[in-house]
């Protein structure tokens, strides 16, 4: 599971230290930066400023354990941190999880139409359907099924409890079908 | 069929290995005999199958202007207040420093108050012509006449 991959044999050095870092890593922390953020610019600057905050805090990363994790952590924290400060120029949501779940505590409505999902007709609305979740939702979907992480690892990413990433996974999946049941059917 | 059919969420965390040992067997059995539940059950593979396969195709390249960008940010990054502060005390740099200090308050102490009146002045001066005046005749205008004015009247 990639969480749990550690940064093996960290170079000595602090330089090395980082260069290793973002040999190994770089892209799949600009990927995560990209599916918080949906856009190249902001993805960079996550992932850049990421790399610096990896780069001074270089000797708090604990050998053994998932530098994936600590970075995506990083990531997590300073997208968190930028939503704040740019509230109000932004129109962009933070999810709350008191929201109505359409299939909260119940069976789906309908399964037809995943199954009904090709791939080269899904990739527009799925890419549509993942831009209007929030970025949490859409990042512990990452995270959980993409990337495989735990529910454990995904908590101590995103910095909640299990039973919270549990019930907005699930939400957020729930949200999802929805979003794409509508693109497919009102391409626009 | 088991009448107990798990929760949809109970699915998705069973596909997600959340779920306790005896939870998982259990809904494992019952999906085995359940075809409502099995198809809610590849519903959700489905789901997750189709965003896997989106991640794919829509993996993108690390830019190379943000691994540059970095390696200027790490290297030409000014120092802080505090490592300049640091950097100011080091023993190799504060013991000059420190000695220069003092040199200048010493000198400049000397300086400010000029020198030191009192301390020219010879104490047997006072001692001796003082104790010689008085132990004779301290009320006579003639004799003796103390040392130190003596040899004015004697140029004469």
């Amino acid at each position: 599971m990639a969480a749990a991959e550690p940064l093996h044999d960290p170079a000595p050095d602090q330089a090395a230290f980082l260069e290793h870092a973002i040999e190994r890593y770089g892209k799949a922390t600009y990927n995560f930066a990209y599916r918080l953020t949906c856009n190249e610019a902001d993805a960079r600057d996550l992932t850049q400023e990421a790399f610096v905050r990896v780069y001074k805090a270089w000797k708090s990363f604990k050998p053994g354990t998932s530098f994936l994790s600590w970075i995506y952590r990083i990531v997590t924290n300073l997208h968190r941190d930028e939503l704040r400060r740019r509230k109000g120029r932004y129109q962009e949501e933070i999810p709350d999880d008191n929201e109505l779940q359409e299939f909260s505590g119940s069976r789906p409505l309908a399964v037809a139409p995943i199954d009904d999902y090709v791939e080269s007709q899904l990739s527009e609305p799925l890419s549509k359907a993942l831009q209007e979740l929030g970025s949490e939702q859409r990042q512990i979907v990452w995270l959980a099924d993409i990337e495989e992480y735990s529910y454990q690892e995904i908590a101590d990413v995103v910095g909640c409890t299990v039973g919270t990433v549990r019930s907005r996974l699930h939400r957020a999946r729930g949200q999802l079908r929805k979003l794409v049941t509508r693109h497919m059917k009102s391409p626009s | 069929m088991n009448q107990l059919h798990p929760t949809s969420e109970e699915i998705v965390d069973y596909l997600h290995g959340e779920l306790s040992p005896a939870r998982d067997a259990a809904i494992h059995a019952h999906l085995a005999g359940c075809s409502e539940c099995a198809e809610i059950r590849d519903s959700e593979l489905s789901l997750t199958e189709t965003l896997r396969a989106y991640a794919r195709a829509d993996e993108r390249e690390l830019p190379a202007g943000v691994v540059a960008t970095i390696r200027a940010r790490v290297q030409y990054k000014p120092p802080s207040l505090w490592e300049q502060l640091s950097a100011a005390f080091r023993p190799a740099v504060a013991v000059p420093i420190a000695i220069a200090i003092a040199a200048f308050i010493y000198f400049g102490f000397r300086l400010a108050h000029g020198p030191a009146v009192a301390s020219t002045i010879d104490a047997s001066y006072y001692v001796e012509s003082h104790a010689a005046l008085s132990s004779t005749t301290p009320l006579s205008e003639d004799e003796p006449i103390p040392g130190a004015l003596r040899g004015d009247d004697q140029s004469h």
